[in-house]
């Protein structure tokens, strides 16, 4: 039996956390969860999809997407509720795969389902 | 209050009745053209038609009848109500007409549904203290303590009635008062709290503990648009103002939708999250009302980030949208580097005690609307936005551009597409980097001056270092290329942009900076470099020319502390008595303009203008001789006749027509001849 695709999530509130992990399984990943803070590279197991809170304490998100992105060759999504543009684009410079606006919703992870990512769809 | 009282008589009863009528529909025309049917010719010729007849009957009152005065007044009114634009000035003239009205016989309660000011008090029964308020509302001071005297003030049994009317009529000014001031695009945070502090002490007032509800929650929705509009979507927006429009003008409640969290597995991460974050707030906020530290750490900043949607998750959507201000306000803060003030750390540590699930339900009716109303009057006003010309490509006045900074993310919302590739593409020789060096360099110029307006000094400087570590590969290409250091600066550059992008205090690499200014001193043919005289002889060559230049305004950079990058660029041969006659006049120019720089270097500081400039020089052979052009960035002021004077003195005597003038963002540019029967254009 396959196991279930990795989903990686960066974040050190244990609220958030957990909200978008009840999300991504939903979608049938498998979900990690790390504090920025005590992130090791390369993340094992290996992600598919990582998920990256851009503020958070003692860390940055965009520092955290160009560290990762030179590990791994995976989606790589960028969480934000400031609503400025900044973060959409300095966030695809550092690497993100797409930049999405807190409250994550279902709706707004769908495209980044594990069947689609395969599919090539979010490419 | 004096009841005028109208004579006993038939006809003169049958003319107040008449006149008490008019008044009633000129009341309600007027209504309707300040209600939005403005500039319509037929309801503005029925007012001037009820005007006239209510003159012309008044004609036949008994010359001592109590309606002569009012209507006398309504005669200098009407044109004025008509012909203004102004709302402020249009209420207070709606407060005489309903005084006038008042005084033409009273008039049962009138509810004409439909208008948007469709409800006014019964003219007998309003308080004197509210029709001076309804006068001079602009200027009043309105507390909830004025409502209670209003009340207290009301003798009429009737009383209940009539402060409904009254409270219908004065949320109706301050809403319209609040619309239009939200539409001038001139409402601060501060005038919002205070708009709606009004509205709320009138609900208040009038005891309706429901309304009084829904309109907290609209309130504090109202405060969130303002402050923070990317927050809420153009549908929301729409929705709370006609909620709050209904609300307070149809009287029809429409809660904004909670959802009480019965996640048992949520609340506890959240409690947990709450525990970990309450006591770092609080030791912070304890620390800056003791004074022991001025601004509050970034991470308090980062918590307030998360607290909203912790809240949200929770079910405190009202605990939520405060938080959303809190947040926007510390980021206010943290942005201009300004310390909240101790009523503001005050009111930080009163919310933040209340940061504990078991807390939220012992909150008092109306406390959390009474924090929010508090914040919004203590909100920071930003200083006024900073506009930096910069001109991308310095010789091409069209590419100039206007970049609006009020922060460093904003400016990097702006496509620094070399400087985000360069790291992944590097270049390990100068023939790789050569292609790119203009570029490269274009972004971090614009990348210093954004800097340094919004006084994220830190990128300043390492964009002013990296500028000078091009210059050099670009003057003097070094025997070995540094291939390493430029890709650790580059990478650096990146992380004080990514901290920066965060809001984050960006952190300079003292070692990375010191390696950087050793090989700027220690590369090229004058290395190490000192003030010294300009190597004796002349030169033999525009090259030579050029490098002597370069190493004078090194050595006197260095000399003078100033961070300064010098170009030259020389069209073609000059004869040998006009390469000495432009070094020598160059000297001098380069020599003054160097050291104004450095006497000016505060009022550049203060004008939010980059530390570093750039000198470039231009050499160009003319019919008349040579034509030197020197552009200096540092200082927008043309020099005065006076200086030019002073200055001429010391130049050559073949040195004519010196001018100077200003380029719009590119500074100062200084012109001058150096004749022909010096240059022998024979060269």
């Amino acid at each position: 039996m396959n196991a279930a695709p990795v989903a990686w999530v960066v974040e050190d509130s244990a609220a958030l956390a957990l909200q978008l992990r009840r999300l991504l399984e939903t979608l049938g990943y498998q979900v990690c969860i790390a504090e920025a803070a005590q992130l090791a590279l390369p993340l094992q197991p290996a992600p598919k999809l990582v998920c990256v809170e851009l503020v958070g304490i003692d860390s940055n998100g965009f520092k955290l997407l160009r560290r990762i992105a030179a590990v791994h060759d995976c989606q790589r999504l960028l969480l934000t509720a400031t609503g400025r543009n900044t973060d959409h684009n300095w966030g695809l410079r550092a690497g993100a795969t797409a930049v999405l606006q807190r409250p994550c919703t279902l709706a707004q992870l769908a495209p980044w389902a594990p069947v689609l990512v395969d599919n090539g769809a979010t490419k | 209050m004096t009841m005028l009282t109208p004579q006993h008589d038939s006809v003169t009863r049958w003319l107040c009745q008449q006149l008490s009528l008019l008044s009633q529909q000129l009341v309600e025309l007027v209504e309707r053209h300040c209600g939005g049917e403005r500039r319509q010719a037929p309801l503005i010729n029925d007012v001037v038609v009820l005007g006239t007849t209510m003159n012309q009957l008044q004609q036949w009152l008994p010359i001592d009848h109590a309606f002569k005065q009012p209507l006398q007044k309504l005669r200098k009114l009407l044109p004025a109500l008509l012909q203004t634009q102004d709302p402020p000035v249009l209420i207070r003239l709606l407060s005489h007409l309903y005084s006038v009205h008042q005084q033409l016989e009273p008039h049962p309660a009138i509810t004409t549904a439909g208008h948007w000011l469709a409800c006014r008090p019964t003219t007998s029964r309003v308080p004197p203290r509210l029709l001076q308020w309804l006068r001079l509302q602009q200027q009043a001071d309105w507390l909830s303590a004025d409502c209670l005297l209003i009340h207290n003030g009301v003798d009429d049994p009737t009383n209940e009635v009539t402060s409904g009317v009254i409270v219908d009529h004065c949320l109706t000014l301050l809403l319209w008062q609040l619309v239009n001031d939200w539409r001038s695009g001139q409402l601060t945070p501060m005038g919002l709290g205070d708009l709606l502090g009004k509205l709320w002490a009138m609900l208040k007032f009038h005891g309706d503990s429901t309304a009084e509800e829904a309109f907290a929650a609209l309130a504090q929705q109202l405060a969130l648009i303002c402050v923070h509009p990317q927050l809420v979507s153009a549908e929301e927006q729409l929705r709370c103002w006609e909620a709050l429009w209904n609300l307070l003008e149809q009287r029809q409640v429409a809660v904004l939708p909670t959802s009480p969290c019965t996640d048992i597995e949520l609340l506890q991460a959240v409690q947990l999250d709450l525990g970990r974050y309450r006591p770092r707030i609080q030791h912070h906020v304890q620390r800056a009302l003791g004074g022991t530290a001025l601004l509050l750490p970034h991470e308090v900043v980062v918590m307030h980030y998360k607290l909203p949607w912790l809240l949200a998750a929770a079910g405190q959507e009202a605990l939520a949208r405060l938080y959303h201000c809190w947040y926007q306000s510390l980021l206010l803060h943290a942005k201009y580097k300004l310390p909240l003030s101790p009523a503001l750390l005050a009111l930080l540590a009163d919310t933040t005690a209340t940061l504990n699930l078991q807390q939220w339900h012992a909150l008092p009716t109306g406390q959390i609307m009474r924090w929010q109303l508090r914040l919004l009057a203590l909100w920071l006003l930003p200083p006024a936005n900073t506009v930096v010309e910069v001109a991308l490509q310095p010789a091409v006045a069209t590419t100039a551009m206007t970049v609006q900074l009020i922060a460093i993310p904003t400016l990097l919302s702006r496509s620094f597409s070399k400087l985000s590739s360069c790291v992944a593409a590097w270049f390990i020789a100068d023939d790789a980097l050569q292609p790119h060096q203009q570029a490269l360099q274009d972004e971090l110029l614009l990348l210093e001056k954004g800097a340094a307006a919004v006084k994220v000094h830190e990128v300043e400087i390492f964009c002013s270092l990296l500028l000078a570590l091009h210059h050099k590969l670009e003057a003097a290409p070094p025997r070995v290329f540094p291939a390493d250091l430029l890709w650790r600066s580059y990478q650096h550059l990146l992380e004080l942009l990514d901290e920066a992008a965060a809001w984050e205090p960006p952190r300079l690499d003292v070692a990375l900076i010191a390696a950087i200014k050793q090989w700027l001193q220690h590369t090229g043919d004058s290395a190490p470099m000192m003030l010294r005289e300009p190597t004796p002889g002349a030169p033999a060559s525009t090259e030579q020319l050029a490098q002597r230049l370069r190493a004078f305004v090194e050595a006197l950079a260095l000399t003078v502390e100033q961070p300064l990058r010098f170009d030259i660029e020389t069209a073609a041969a000059l004869s040998p008595t006009a390469l000495t006659l432009c070094e020598n006049a160059l000297m001098t120019l380069l020599r003054v303009l160097v050291l104004e720089q450095v006497n000016a270097s505060e009022q550049r500081r203060q004008a939010l203008k980059p530390e570093a400039t750039t000198i470039r020089v231009l050499l160009s052979n003319g019919e008349e001789g040579v034509w030197v052009e020197v552009n200096e960035d540092g200082a927008d002021d043309v020099s005065g006749q006076q200086t030019l004077k002073r200055l001429r003195s010391k130049l050559p005597e073949q040195v004519q027509r010196l001018t100077c003038r200003t380029v719009p963002g590119q500074g100062r540019n200084f012109r001058f001849l150096v004749e022909n029967d010096a240059s022998a254009t024979a060269w």
